[in-house]
């Protein structure tokens, strides 16, 4: 607008300005108890409304009955008590969304929490419908985790669910970061979502991302353990919308739910209190479509709808391996494939500690580079041999040279997918990882050197192939003639990257 | 049973007025309400008329929040 006519706009503003009374229903705190409030009064509110209590407290209406409604608070509860007013607001819970929450650390409902001023100009729900069928299209692009055992043999598309399952302190977080760290240079966005974790391990977090310079393209949303039950219920769907209104753009986006476990464990407790019926290890009856919802929301966009994705990782935390808990299977029947991640593994130092007979991908193959699909294909049938192999032979000496051999090429393909943390790698350095292995190049290195070895390979096939190296990272594929001349290099400097 | 209307100004407002709002408020709800008069400054201007749990906002304070809501969205 011209600054001329500004004053000419403000007054017409003015003069069609009418004095309407604000006609609204009030409530009255009746019970209030562990972040659940009773409200009598209040009629004609919708289901998930924001509420607003005396002292500029918010809650959320998620019980009506005919006299009254049932609220969670999103803070804490100490300004509420039995007498109080409440006030509907007309409006569901929403979240602030778009360009301006990148590199920026929020809770669920828009507030952030880096100290620092948001200033947002669209909003979106934070519950919203799931794309619909029509909208949808099969996932046939690779999200690069940058993670060796994964993108070769549990490889994850883009618009894909996949979950990360297994005990605490197995790395579940980890392969999610660097997921996250290995689109540095690609054109996805994300958006990791921390529900019901201590505060210092989302500083961790943070600072994690922000050493690596992850912070540029990510969005944290987080509701820590000492945030409401309410807060830590609405974080996930809250983090749905943000990427929801990323991929609406048409862009790619990869969201984490860290984790979905105690997602469920928040809502038990709201739904308790809420006087719900209690099912199966006391969750209730919704439980499952609390999630199915929510991971539901994750998809890959017709082209039409500007042809966007959203990936998503959801973490899930098992007690003592057990997968068959209630909230594991849930999770698992919803998602396209699982890395599953065992403690054995993890102090054997087998890190990542995937556990490669037990996950799977249900769509990523379809998804995956070429260059990728021509060095993996016999990795899983290896090291499932090899597994067999070696529990068979523990005990025995008189081996055959055969076995000999498919037991030391086994223990070489541990050892090439070990790989340190915050360390992704290109598709370029995985493919040649592979082509080295299944040219036995790397079988001679002792397992205390592969890492060295493994490091100084990618460095020096690198170097004797720029051509080669700039092709597969630029397309995802890998030529014959491309293939031949990274063999020849990977025999000829074997002394260089093996001593 | 007598319904309570309870209505709050700004300031102190003249029995005219306060009369005028109760005649209008009975026509509108009917003869059953027993009325009554407070202040309250955090209104700016104007009253607020609360008859049970309803709420009929005519404040200056409310006007201008809706207006600051409309300009920040």
């Amino acid at each position: 607008m011209e600054l001329k006519n500004i004053s000419a706009f403000l007054k017409a503003q003015i003069e069609a300005y009418h004095v309407q009374p604000i006609a609204y229903h009030r409530g009255i705190v009746t019970r209030v108890g562990d972040g659940v409030v009773r409200v009598e009064g209040l009629p004609g509110r919708l289901y998930g409304e924001l509420l607003e209590f005396d002292g500029g407290v918010y809650g959320m209406a998620l019980d009506l009955t005919e006299n009254g409604v049932g609220a969670v608070l999103f803070d804490t509860a100490d300004a509420v008590c039995v007498g109080c007013r409440v006030r509907g607001t007309g409006t569901v819970a929403e979240t602030p969304v778009g360009d301006v929450l990148l590199g920026r650390v929020i809770d669920p409902i828009g507030r952030p929490l880096d100290g620092k001023p948001l200033q947002a100009d669209r909003f979106l729900p934070v519950e919203r419908p799931a794309p619909a069928i029509i909208d949808r299209r099969p996932v046939d692009k690779p999200m690069e985790t940058g993670i060796l055992a994964i993108d070769s043999m549990i490889p994850i598309g883009r618009g894909q669910r996949e979950l990360i399952i297994g005990d605490r302190q197995t790395g579940k977080t980890t392969i999610a970061l660097d997921s996250i760290l290995n689109q540095k240079n690609s054109d996805m966005l994300c958006v990791y979502c921390a529900i019901g974790q201590k505060a210092s391990t989302v500083a961790g977090v943070i600072q994690t991302l922000r050493n690596a310079g992850a912070m540029d393209y990510t969005v944290v949303v987080s509701a820590t353990a000492s945030d409401s039950p309410a807060m830590q219920y609405l974080a996930p769907y809250a983090a749905a919308s943000v990427a929801e209104a990323f991929s609406a753009q048409g862009k790619d986006v990869l969201i984490v739910y860290d984790d979905l476990t105690k997602h469920a464990v928040a809502y038990r407790t709201m739904s308790l209190l809420l006087l719900r019926p209690p099912g199966r290890e006391a969750f209730p009856g919704d439980v499952f479509y609390l999630h199915s919802r929510l991971l539901e929301r994750s998809a890959c966009l017709s082209k039409e709808k500007g042809g966007g994705s959203i990936t998503a990782l959801p973490i899930v935390e098992t007690m003592a391996g057990n997968i068959s808990a209630y909230i594991p299977t849930n999770i698992i029947s919803i998602t396209d494939g699982q890395i599953y991640l065992e403690s054995e593994l993890f102090h054997a130092d087998v890190r990542p500690a995937v556990n490669t007979g037990l996950s799977v991908s249900r769509v990523g193959r379809a998804a995956q580079h070429d260059a990728m699909k021509a060095v993996s294909g016999t990795l899983r049938i290896d090291l499932s041999q090899y597994r067999e192999m070696a529990v068979f032979t523990r005990f025995g000496n008189d081996l055959d040279a055969s076995t000999k051999k498919m037991l030391r090429r086994g223990e070489t393909l541990i050892n090439i997918f070990k790989q340190d943390k915050n360390h992704p790698l290109s598709v370029f350095d995985e493919v040649v990882l592979l082509l080295a292995y299944n040219e036995n190049c790397l079988e001679a290195v002792p397992a205390r050197n592969m890492r060295g070895a493994m490091q100084k390979l990618i460095a020096v096939i690198g170097g004797a192939c720029p051509g080669e190296r700039e092709r597969i990272l630029q397309t995802g594929k890998m030529s014959d003639a491309d293939k031949a001349a990274l063999t020849a290099a990977l025999h000829e400097k074997q002394e260089e990257y093996t001593s | 049973m007598m319904r309570t209307c309870v209505i709050r100004a700004a300031s102190h407002m003249s029995d005219d007025t306060y009369e005028y709002i109760c005649r209008e408020a009975k026509k509108k709800f009917g003869d059953d309400i027993a009325f009554r008069r407070e202040t309250d400054d955090g209104l700016l201007g104007g009253f607020v008329l609360e008859i049970g749990t309803e709420i009929f906002d005519l404040s200056y304070a409310a006007q201008l929040e809706t207006i600051r809501k409309q300009i920040h969205g």
